[in-house]
């Protein structure tokens, strides 16, 4: 046994013993072992077999010049932003501008909420109210469900569109659907609190068409698409404002309502929710690169 | 190594930008440098990618590399620096190959389909063929080592540096490039020893010398 220990503890030695790296103590410990053990010599010779063969293995010339071109350090700086290249400042710039506009929205949204729930100020399209009301389900004023004049889309379950609109992806095209009749239709209530708010669709309107080109050429992800679908929500609001957000602001002041108000809502996280998708997505694929 | 090979020189100019001054000191590592992630990656095309980007990265960072202090110490720091960062390229190829493991299946064929030539043509054919047949044998042995053994045997048994050296490339102890060394020659050798008798052969030649 003694034996066997002394046999496995020194055969760690053979391969430092090779190299010269012992010290002189073990080196002379391990030179008495050899001289009596024929396993532990056979071993060690096995061993500097091995690391001969290794050393005598030709080395492969170079198969070109490695030389380094100026055009090299451009064109790899280029290839290491190829994922996602336009999204990555402009994508960050979007998703925060469409955040922005999002929690102003929401904002708006509540101060209206409030209103509407006491005064029926955006009286002129009840039965959009309503319906705008039930389909986000966030009000506790949901009654009539008359939905004759909605889109198909616009569904019926209150907590379903309630969770799709809090998170996943799913929402964005959905979310263009209605947004694009809701924009259109909404042409009655001129509130108060409407005004307030009825600046806020203008970020959108000029924030959307921006993270949705960029990604579409360049990356054919799931988020980009997605990101282009609800986009798209934002033509069919944009045509009432040509240019630039002043003349929106006033074209919302005697148009929006209240379901302008929540459709540009969900129009807004659907986007949101894309662009996060696809600064996450990016930064997953240059980390992988990166790794 | 030519004697109008000075590295310090070169390293300074580089560290100012210096392309061309870059490129010599690219110049005098390329093949030891792609011989190491031949090596580590069994590929031609992935140690050519791998060289380049080493390169690349080493240029960029040389801003960062603090060589030595002491004058000797200078030379063994830098070929232990990019020494280093080809490793890292090479761990990176070889991460990806794991993420994307269909691929890797198409690699293992890049290195026996072009065996290196032998640079002295001494011996007799049989031995040539014994030769290539023995080199084919190691590098599917070095394949099979986990990769920290594998850099560890090609930096030392390959590429001949020091265990001091080796220990600054893979950021290790002594006590750990000892360890690595040792279970990756002892693997190494059972392989040989499992496969095709060609260490008792290897062992007729070479148990006399040393």
């Amino acid at each position: 046994m003694h034996w066997l220990n002394k046999h496995a503890r020194l055969r760690h030695k053979l391969s430092p013993y090779i190299d010269d790296q012992l010290t002189a103590s073990e080196t002379a410990a391990l030179e008495a072992h050899l001289a009596s053990c024929d396993a532990c010599r056979r071993r060690l010779d096995e061993l500097r077999a091995t690391v001969s063969a290794l050393h005598e293995q030709p080395q492969a010339e170079a198969p070109r010049s490695f030389a380094i071109t100026p055009g090299m350090l451009e064109r790899k700086s280029a290839a290491a932003a190829r994922p996602l290249p336009a999204l990555g400042l402009g994508m960050r710039l979007a998703g925060a501008g469409v955040a922005l506009a999002l929690s102003i929205v929401v904002v708006g949204d509540l101060t209206l909420g409030d209103n509407g729930g006491a005064s029926p100020q955006a009286g002129s399209q009840p039965a959009e109210e309503s319906r705008a009301v039930e389909m986000f389900s966030d009000a506790e004023t949901s009654k009539s469900s008359e939905s004759g004049a909605y889109p198909p889309p616009s569904g019926n379950a209150d907590s379903s569109t309630t969770q799709s609109n809090a998170g996943a992806a799913a929402p964005c095209p959905p979310a263009a659907a209605p947004a694009a009749t809701g924009g259109g239709a909404a042409g009655g209530a001129g509130t108060t609190a409407g005004r307030g708010v009825g600046e806020t669709p203008a970020p959108s309107a000029t924030q959307q068409p921006a993270p949705s080109s960029t990604p579409s050429p360049e990356s054919p992800n799931v988020a980009a698409i997605c990101g282009n679908a609800s986009g798209g929500a934002a033509v069919p609001i944009a045509p009432q404002t040509p240019e630039n957000a002043a003349p929106r602001a006033t074209a919302d002041n005697d148009g929006g309502g209240i379901s302008t108000l929540r459709i540009a809502e969900i129009a807004l996280a659907g986007v949101l929710v894309a662009i996060v998708a696809a600064i996450v997505l990016e930064a997953a694929m240059r980390r992988r690169r990166i790794a | 190594m030519g004697a109008d090979f000075d590295e310090p020189e070169l390293i300074a100019l580089s560290r100012r930008g210096d392309l061309a001054a870059f490129n010599l000191l690219v110049e005098h590592y390329q093949r030891p440098l792609y011989n190491l992630c031949l090596r580590m990656l069994a590929s031609p095309e992935a140690a050519e990618d791998a060289t380049q980007e080493a390169f690349i990265a080493a240029y960029r960072a040389i801003g960062r590399f603090r060589g030595g202090a002491e004058g000797g110490g200078r030379a063994a720091g830098f070929r232990a620096w990019l020494f280093r960062i080809g490793a890292n390229a090479c761990y990176d190829e070889l991460r990806r190959r794991r993420a994307r493991p269909a691929a890797s299946l198409d690699e293992p064929r890049g290195l026996s389909g072009r065996v290196p030539e032998i640079e002295n043509p001494g011996p007799a054919l049989a031995e040539i063929a014994e030769t290539a047949e023995l080199g084919r044998a190691l590098q599917e042995a070095l394949r099979a080592l986990p990769s920290d053994q594998r850099l560890a045997i090609v930096l030392c048994d390959v590429q001949g540096l020091d265990y001091s050296e080796i220990a600054q490339v893979m950021g290790v102890s002594l006590g750990t490039v000892k360890s690595r060394i040792n279970r990756g020659r002892s693997r190494l050798r059972a392989f040989l020893l499992a496969h095709g008798e060609l260490l008792p052969s290897r062992l007729r030649q070479t148990s006399g010398d040393r």
